[in-house]
């Protein structure tokens, strides 16, 4: 998962030179339109609804993250607040950054009409929640017993 | 011709439907919900910040406000006017505002995480 990404129709398998390797792996904030065909528009638009929310997901963490650093009450253990809110919006940043190069790479294999690439999204977000849950819960329980 | 467009009675011409599940009033609504997430953080970025609103660290807040307002009025805004018209067929692909999208959203979150860590 990455903005950088292989272009299989380009891809010369084992091929060990630097031009092809250029070739076939770009910098890519926005998909080809030079490769394939125009996906039916309602795929395209569920792809870029797909990316809306996923941005919107990431959004809601940094405002958490954000509104637990200001508006936490003190909870003993020190770093509690940046350890929470941090924890929040480091997912959250990630989970944005990774939501553009997931719709680049939807909208490419639409138009290729390959099948859409696996995403470790989904996981990543579970664990990374479950993750700030229970270090949050871990604090709170260390804060009382202080 | 989509099957939606064929509810209204003969008499009722004048409101015309042809958005095949709602496609394109689904996808407006998306992007009106991402504007006013956008705006929400930016909000936050501009309260964490503190008051004097002059200084470098109201950079981010006030990105995220300004791109939120204006997603707010382009974000939804083609999908509208093509709700109401024949030809729904047509590609809506709108690279540009997804790129500015999720690069603004991506910035004020590495920004936010600056704010969070040195407060």
């Amino acid at each position: 998962m990455g903005i950088w990404h292989d272009l299989q129709d380009d891809a010369i398998p084992g091929d060990p030179s630097g031009h092809s390797t250029m070739k076939r792996r770009r910098f890519a904030l926005r998909p080809r339109r030079d490769i394939g065909a125009d996906p039916d528009y309602r795929f395209s638009l569920a792809n870029e609804r797909t990316f809306l929310a996923w941005i919107r997901t990431s959004l809601a963490l940094v405002a958490g993250g954000l509104a637990a650093t200001q508006l936490l009450p003190d909870l003993r253990v020190g770093f509690a607040r940046p350890a929470i809110g941090g924890g929040l919006v480091v997912l959250g940043t990630v989970l944005g950054g990774a939501a553009l190069a997931r719709w680049t790479a939807n909208e490419e294999a639409m138009r290729l009409n390959q099948p859409i690439p696996a995403s470790r999204l989904p996981a990543i977000l579970a664990i990374g929640v479950g993750f700030v849950s229970v270090g949050a819960l871990i604090l709170l329980l260390l804060g009382d017993s202080l | 011709m989509s099957a939606s467009g064929n509810l209204d009675g003969p008499g009722q011409q004048r409101r015309r439907i042809s958005d095949d599940g709602l496609q394109h009033e689904r996808t407006a609504l998306a992007w009106d919900r991402t504007a006013l997430a956008l705006l929400v953080v930016g909000a936050l970025s501009l309260r964490g910040a503190g008051p004097p609103l002059s200084s470098l660290r109201h950079v981010p807040g006030l990105l995220a406000v300004v791109v939120g307002a204006l997603l707010l009025w382009l974000g939804s805004r083609r999908y509208r006017q093509r709700e109401t018209s024949v030809d729904s067929d047509h590609p809506l692909v709108r690279p540009g505002l997804v790129v500015v999208t999720g690069t603004t959203a991506f910035l004020v979150s590495l920004c936010a995480l600056l704010l969070v860590l040195t407060s």
